[in-house]
Parts: C-alpha cells; structure tokens; sequence
C-alpha cells in the first residue's frame, strides 16, 4: 500500500484517539449544523521556483461544513476546493482540495454567555500551481497533511455570535517539488495530480513549514441562515524550494437544512 | 455595534496593507560584480578580453547594460569566447549555474546536426540523400509514400510533414505530456502538408525522426553513443540528453547543460569539426551544415543542417526556446553563448532581435 496513505490513516487514527474521550462522553444537549460556504479569496504566493516573483489574486473556494457543539464540545469538520488566478510575469493558475478539515474542541465557560473552545485540529489540504508564461506546462504543488492546536472564542451579540477563531499548525508532513527539477515531461492526468501531491512528504514541524489562520466573523443570529466572517492565513515552507503564500479572505457560510 | 464593524474593516484594511508589503519581489537578477573567468577544471582555456584584443572597459559597460534591460530579465547566463578562450562569464540568477544544468531546448537541434555528421563521418548513415524507408520499417507502415523523405529534407526542415510545435493542439504538446507511444510512428502517422524538399517549415518532428533513425540503426541509444563519438571528444561531461518513454533519445529538445558546457559544442562547430586540434567531426560535414541550404520566414535568416545563418553578420547560431543561443561569428573568431529561464512562454521569452544589439557591441569592440 503506497506509504503517503499509511502515513494519513496512522494521523487520522492519532487524532480520533485524542478525542476519543470527548467522543464518547454523554451530552446533555447537542446541536447540528451543517452548510455550504462560499469564500472569496485575495492570496499572493512567493515560490522559489519562479526567481523571486510574487504573484497575487483572487481565488473562489466552495465547500461543506458541519458543526456538532454541545456543552462540552465542539466538533467540526469541513471539506473543500479552490481555483483561482494570480498574475506578476504573466498568469498563474491555482487549485485546490482540502477534503478533511476536522476540529475537536473541549468548552470551557469564561462566563455565563462566552465560551471557549480548546482543542486539536487535523486538516489535509491539497494545492497545486500552474504557471503557463513563465513555466510553460510544468506543475507546481505544496500538500500539507498537519495537526495543531485552534481556540475558538464565541460570544453572543445583537447581530448573532461573534467567533474568533485561531489555530496554528504544529507539525505534520509537507509535499513540495524536488528542486531544480526541469523535466521535459507534464501531463494533465488526474494520476499525476495525485501521484505529485502525494510525493515527497517530509515529517517536520516549524523548521519546515507554519500554517496560522485566523478567522473573525458574525456566526449566524439565531433563526438565520447565513453568518460572514473575515479569513487570514499565512502559509510558510522554509525548506528549498521555499514558498510562502498569504491570503485575506472574505466567507460566507449559509446554513442547509433546518435551523 | 457600528463602530466594532468600522474598527473590525479597518483592521482587515491594516492587515492587508501590511501583509502586501511583507512579500515582495526579489530582484530579479543578482548584482553585477565581474566577468572574471573562474577555473572548474572543465576544459576551457581562460583569458581575459585585452589579452584578446578586446575593450575591456566597453565589454564591462555591455554586462552592465544587459543586467540592466528589462526586457532581458529572463536571462541567465551571458559568456565570451575570444579566439577559442573564455574571456568574461556572469550568471545573472544564481551564481551556481556556471554547474547547474537546465535545458537547452531546440538548441539540442544544432548539437544533434553535428552527431549526424559524425554518424555520416563514421558510415552509420551512408549519404544524406538517403530515404528514410533505409532505416524504417514498420513505422513507414501507416503510410510509405514517407519512405521517400531523405535525411536531407529532414535535417533541413523540409520532409512536408504536418507538425506544429507550438499550442494545446500541436504534436509537441502531445510528446512532452507522453501521449504517444512511439515518437517515430506517432510522427509518421502524421499528413503531409507540403511535397518533401519543397518549402522549409520548423518543427520538431523533423529531428525526432533524425534521433530515431539513428538509433535504430546504430541499436543502441543516440545519447550512449552521442557521449563516446562526440561529447567526450570535447571534454563535455557535465549534461544529461533525456529520452522518451519509448527510449529513444529526444532529438529535438532533450539536452540539459551548462552554459559553458554548452560553449564546447559551439566552440568545435568554431572551429571547423575540431577541439583542442583534434578532429572530432569532418570539416566538410560542418561546412556543408554551415552553408545556406533553404531560405527561412524568420528574419532573413537562412538555414543549413538545423544551424540559423544570419548573413548581414556572417553569423551561425543556435537558437532554443526562451533564449538559448550560441553565436558563433567567424570573422571577429568570436563565439558568445547565452541561456535564459527555460521555459517561458510567448512575450516573456527572449527573442532573439533583443539580444542581437549586443552581439553587435561585443562585434564592435573586438578588434
């Protein structure tokens, strides 16, 4: 069995052995709720394979959510895919997949109406780059399989809840393209964007890669359906080739199903 | 609440300012210092530009002026040859290139022209006015009348064969995504769109069949044989020629290298066939591969056997894609050779009329 899929299964099994205690404990009250969320997305990527230049615009994510919260817990998991442009000599092509976001937070009351959420993360997120002026067909991908620590913070307001979120990586296994590498051979195969993205995975934690996001927003009022929030991230691989991606982002997620 | 949501923008707006400026361009080539020669134990015999009657000031404001254009900010390398000896080398990205190798694309084209004529040298191919059905078989099988392409229309871009290089759609496209499984029946299954020897179209189907005949006759791999017959014999070590799936050696654009590895080819071509005073490939085979064989649609230049002719210059050159070049110009006993970021695409590339203007001021101050 090839070894990346080993290697994501032994993290995904860590991670629900963590929770498991929160897993199995009874809740008194529980709630569901899932979406699909929309997020427009300004990035700028600095990568080592294109001499120095950054290049910045705009992508599109879509995606699914799902958030379990009751008064111990929160449990989220979220899914999604990108696609964007960016520009700096000539056009740059972005895509990607992250099919596990997943989040088990312990609550803690700060007070009778704020609570914070305090636990682990485990996310998986594909990311692959086209370059056609200045690169001709060749792809460019950064994969992070990684696991840290996010705080979620709520509190009610007039409008809803406001939720401020945080969560760094802590370590994990990152995929980039072995440097230097000019071959003469692309292909567009859906086996070659996964055998690439898959390739390469290095074990390491800071003195390889960072992943920070931080995300504040208005959680949904209670008998609405749509919640906005406001997305930064920061993306960091400090290993040759380095990249180095930062994105603002705004997001909205609409609620499906009953409320 | 208001005044939280302007608060919450005008963070949003400080955080992106901030953010904007924290990545920047690098620049995007490394300061200008020398173009002293450096000695890697590679062969090449070094001097430096008065010693070869050369204004050295003047070739010193030329790299200046050249790190400075714009539009040659895609380059890499820039180096001069006087009289068989390296006189000035700059790597503009990265100091380590003067060893790292990046590919050459269809400059692998004039190094291939020069096999051939070692292979016609050494009987492997007995003339050039040969047919190619001599060394196909079961390729021609989809349509023979492509037996009757002579190695001649091949190496001077005129088999007739509907090729294109360039786009989503053109066989190029297919080979480097290995699409086909065998490059020489994947270009002979290919229309005509012209009689064999009757108009010059540049293509890279053309050298890919001059690779694959040879190494179907030879029974071996074109780039093992390559590296005993010529590339040793110039002191060339340092680059890789890949080969597609099917094993053939890439005759159009296979070869990665060194910009002074790259030099060599030029300099033996300089040099009538010769390195260091040994014959490496017959003197009338680079004549013949020198001299105007057809008229081109590229800027006046003519062809001969794969090599560019420009001859308001009384120049020969190679030419690879995103700027790869070595000039070769007999007159002044100058060969200058320069490689740029491989794999550009379209205005980022280096053309050719951008670097000309100075070939010209390094012409002008070689007296």
């Amino acid at each position: 069995m090839k070894s990346w899929f080993v290697l994501y299964k032994t993290a995904i099994l860590l991670y629900v052995a963590l929770c498991a205690p929160g897993l199995s404990a009874q809740d008194s009250v529980s709630t569901n709720e899932s979406s699909v969320l929309f997020k427009t997305r300004f990035t700028q990527v600095k990568d080592d394979f294109n001499y120095g230049l950054v290049f910045r615009g705009m992508d599109i994510t879509l995606g699914y959510a799902f958030i379990k919260s009751s008064d111990q817990a929160m449990i989220t998991y979220q899914g999604s895919f990108a696609f964007g442009k960016n520009y700096n000599s000539g056009v740059g092509e972005y895509w990607s997949i992250k099919p596990l976001d997943s989040y088990y937070g312990y609550r803690t009351r700060i007070s009778r109406k704020k609570s914070l959420y305090a636990g682990p993360f485990i996310a998986l997120q594909y990311r692959w780059h086209f370059y056609p002026d200045l690169q001709s067909g060749h792809m460019f991908w950064f994969t992070t399989m990684e696991a840290g620590p996010r705080l979620i913070f709520e509190m009610p307001c007039k409008s809803g809840n406001i939720r401020i979120t945080l969560s760094n990586s802590l370590a994990g296994w990152a995929s980039r393209p072995v440097p230097m590498t000019e071959t003469t051979f692309y292909s567009l195969k859906f086996r070659e964007f996964a055998d690439n993205g898959n390739s390469n995975l290095r074990f390491g934690s800071f003195n390889r890669f960072n992943h920070t996001e931080f995300e504040a927003g208005l959680a949904r009022k209670k008998g609405k359906r749509s919640s906005l929030s406001y997305v930064f991230e920061y993306l960091g691989y400090y290993c040759e080739p380095a990249i180095i991606m930062i994105n603002h982002s705004i997001q909205i997620k609409w609620i499906i199903g009953e409320i | 609440m208001k005044s939280y949501a302007q608060i919450a923008a005008a963070c949003i707006l400080l955080l992106l300012a901030i953010s904007y400026g924290c990545l920047k361009d690098d620049p995007l080539n490394l300061p200008f210092k020398s173009f002293e020669p450096r000695e890697i134990g590679d062969g090449h015999k070094l001097s430096d530009p008065a010693a070869e009657n050369m204004d050295q000031d003047a070739l010193m404001e030329i790299y200046r002026d050249v790190y400075e254009d714009e539009n040659l900010w895609p380059l890499r390398s820039v180096l001069v040859f006087r009289n068989g000896k390296l006189v000035s080398e700059a790597y503009l990205k990265d100091e380590n290139d003067i060893t790292n190798r990046h590919l050459i694309w269809s400059c692998t084209k004039q190094v291939l022209a020069v096999i051939a004529g070692i292979a016609v040298d050494s009987g492997v191919i007995v003339d050039i006015n040969d047919p190619i059905s001599d060394y196909f078989n079961e390729e021609l099988a989809g349509d023979p009348a492509k037996g009757f392409i002579t190695i001649r229309n091949l190496v001077t871009m005129q088999s007739g064969i509907d090729y294109h290089n360039d786009g989503e759609d053109g066989q190029t496209d297919k080979i480097l995504r290995q699409v086909p499984d065998h490059v020489a029946e994947y270009i002979l299954g290919l229309p005509f769109n012209n009689s064999q020897g009757n108009a010059w179209d540049y293509h890279d189907g053309n050298p890919m069949l001059v690779a694959s005949l040879l190494q179907k006759k030879l029974g071996r791999p074109l780039d093992e044989w390559a590296g005993e017959v010529f590339f040793s014999r110039i002191e060339m070590s340092n680059y890789r020629w890949m080969r597609y799936k099917d094993g053939v050696t890439l005759g159009a654009f296979g070869i990665e290298t060194t910009p002074r590895e790259f030099a060599k080819v030029a300099l033996c071509v300089a040099d009538s066939g010769r390195w260091k005073g040994s014959q490496v490939v017959s003197a009338a085979w680079i004549k013949d591969m020198l001299s105007t064989q057809i008229y081109t649609d590229r800027f006046g230049f003519t062809f001969g056997y794969y090599w560019w002719i420009d001859s308001t210059r009384n120049m020969r050159f190679s030419w690879g894609h995103g700027g790869q070049f070595a000039f070769i110009l007999p007159d002044k006993a100058l060969v200058i050779v320069t490689t740029s970021i491989p794999n550009t695409q379209g205005e980022y590339q280096i053309k050719v009329d951008e670097v000309l203007p100075y070939v010209d001021r390094i012409i002008d101050i070689s007296y």
